[in-house]
């Protein structure tokens, strides 16, 4: 049937290939390369708050160890490729296998905590794992961390050595983890995982298995945490514990409440405006760090459900207005997804 | 209270929820005295008393939401005391709990689909969502409205046919009426007859006792934790000390 329903299918995919092509087309646009080095940044960000999405939007537990994950997916590959002269796509599949076993030695105990406990032991994980980066020198390089050689593979001739053609290759985990996310929070599983944020007990006698729920997203969390570490790490070739202290897991945090927790898209506004909000704050020099906090806070209170939330109402909006006529047929006709 | 007719109802014998010297604890106080229901397959029973009486917390041990200090729960043969409440969804048992809880975040839809959980055939739910439209005409026109939004009386009637998703084969339903207009709990009262009707056992606990005494095959009457009387539906009603505490007669 042609009814409003599929018009409107239609019109969102073609803006969301709109909105990809303009991605692709990106580094052609943005020419200075700096901001380049920002939407990499950023878009490395995505993955890694889209992982906390999952624990803390989706399931409820606010989890203050995805800087953590991070840390490890970063070292993980990097000290692969110094000491054992691993490649860059064996790097990430350690990353996420290193995500997979950490995330359950360090769920197993925490998840059995709820509230503000949960957060307080993920947060006392992140110290921990901080003090063991910067304690374990011979391991890790101690404080100064260490170097490893850019990466010599290459993706579509571009090699992955430069900044665009790392851009795509970021883009391509970022299209991946979106389209992942998507797809599980919309499968029976999904439903399981946000049942338990809903109401725990109601979903326990439901019939799901709520630790297991649990334990599941949050190594999700830790998985896409440690890949997005794994690509931090070969981007800037260089890693040190400093850049994954407690007051970081303060920033992953920031980044999902600003953008929105608990949406598709949320934590991707959140990535940008944590990653650009201080550069275009440099104007105001020694106060940077005081302004960047301030305009944080006014975003908190002014729009306590993030920035998508807005956004949201006005793609509804717009959405409905152009397609004002098939409604009321759509209302009608179409029948359960 | 004095106890009246303590006699052993016929169904004892092939009863099929069997609670047996149940007691629970909330930290070091005892709320539950060793507490026997027996609720024969095909019935409906209820648990009457008042606020405080236990009447919740027997329910939500049933499901296994809170582990018993003592006695055992059988349901068809199978023990559920011990066990984890979304195993014991896996055995049959559903329960529409107190304040018609729901899925608030989530579509009227998601929460039908939600209760059918520990079912797999995604054709079979779908017919059981047409079939539980259809006993709730309401709840169509909300399907993709956050169950949040809806009224009281619609989601009662949305906890009730997410219950219902899962085909349980024992129904544990804690207070329906609470908080109802007085013809929607003549609604909820019908309702429960015909979840009765196709074969589903029923357990209802409800401060309502007229609707509890009236739906009833047998009735419990718990009182701080005690059982202090038990009896078929209209036998429960015709006691003087009953209708003076409960019926207001």
């Amino acid at each position: 049937m042609i009814t409003g329903n599929n018009a409107k299918k239609h019109f969102v995919n073609v803006i969301l290939i709109v909105i990809l092509v303009v991605f692709i087309f990106l580094p052609k646009i943005v020419t200075v390369s700096y901001y380049l080095h920002l939407i990499v940044m950023s878009l490395i960000w995505f993955i890694l708050i889209s992982g906390l999405n999952v624990i803390q939007g989706y399931t409820g537990y606010v989890s203050m160890c995805q800087i953590a994950f991070y840390g490890i997916g970063a070292y993980t590959s990097g000290l692969l490729m110094k000491n054992l002269h691993w490649g860059l796509g064996q790097g990430i599949l350690a990353a996420v296998g290193m995500g997979l076993i950490v995330g359950t030695i360090i769920g197993f105990p925490s998840l059995r905590t709820k509230g503000h406990y949960f957060s307080i032991v993920t947060l006392a994980f992140t110290m921990l794992m901080f003090t063991i980066l910067r304690g374990w020198s011979g391991l890790t390089g101690g404080i100064v961390g260490f170097a490893v050689r850019p990466v010599s593979e290459s993706l579509f001739g571009i090699p992955l050595n430069t900044r665009q053609g790392y851009y795509y290759l970021v883009l391509i985990f970022a299209v991946l983890t979106i389209l992942f996310v998507k797809r599980m929070t919309g499968s029976r599983t999904g439903r399981a995982i946000i049942a338990v944020r809903e109401n725990e007990n109601l979903a326990s006698s439901i019939g799901v298995n709520v630790f297991a729920m649990k334990l599941l997203a949050f190594d999700i969390s830790a998985v896409l945490g440690c890949i997005a570490g794994a690509l931090y790490m070969h981007y800037v070739n260089f890693v040190s514990p400093a850049g994954f202290a407690a007051e970081y897991a303060m920033n992953t945090l920031l980044a999902g409440m600003v953008g929105g927790v608990g949406t598709l898209v949320g934590p991707a506004i959140g990535s940008f405006i944590v990653i650009f909000l201080p550069e275009m704050l440099r104007a105001a020099a020694l106060y940077r760090q005081l302004a960047f906090g301030i305009v944080l806070i006014i975003i908190v209170f002014a729009l306590p459900h993030g920035v998508v939330r807005p956004l949201t109402k006005l793609w509804t909006w717009a959405l409905a207005k152009i397609f004002r006529k098939n409604n009321v047929e759509e209302a009608t006709l179409a029948s359960n997804k | 209270m004095t106890p009246l007719s303590r006699h052993i109802w016929e169904g004892a014998k092939k009863s099929v929820l069997k609670i047996t010297g149940m007691s629970f604890k909330y930290g070091k106080v005892e709320v539950l005295h060793g507490i026997s229901i027996n609720a024969e397959k095909g019935k409906i029973t209820s648990l009457i008393g008042a606020n405080g009486a236990g009447k919740t917390t027997t329910m939500k041990a049933i499901m296994g939401l809170m582990p018993i200090s003592g006695g055992t729960i059988e349901w068809d043969g199978t023990t559920l005391s011990g066990k984890d409440p979304s195993d014991v969804a896996k055995c049959g048992v559903a329960l529409c709990p107190e304040g018609r809880q729901l899925f608030p975040n989530m579509s009227v839809y998601e929460n039908l689909l939600m209760g059918a959980y520990t079912r797999k055939d995604k054709e079979e739910i779908k017919e059981t969502i047409e079939s539980v439209y259809q006993w709730f005409p309401r709840l169509v026109d909300r399907r993709n409205q956050m169950a949040g939004t809806l009224s009281g009386g619609e989601q009662e009637m949305l906890a009730i046919s997410r219950a219902l998703m899962s085909k349980p084969s024992l129904m544990l339903m804690d207070e329906p009426s609470w908080g109802l207009a007085p013809i929607l709990v003549e609604e909820v009262g019908e309702i429960i007859k015909s979840i009765n009707a196709q074969g589903t056992t029923v357990l209802l606990v409800e401060q309502n006792a007229q609707m509890a005494l009236d739906l009833a095959d047998y009735v419990y009457v718990l009182e701080t934790g005690k059982i202090v009387l038990e009896g078929a539906g209209a036998e429960v009603s015709a006691n003087e000390e009953i209708q003076q505490a409960y019926l207001g007669v």
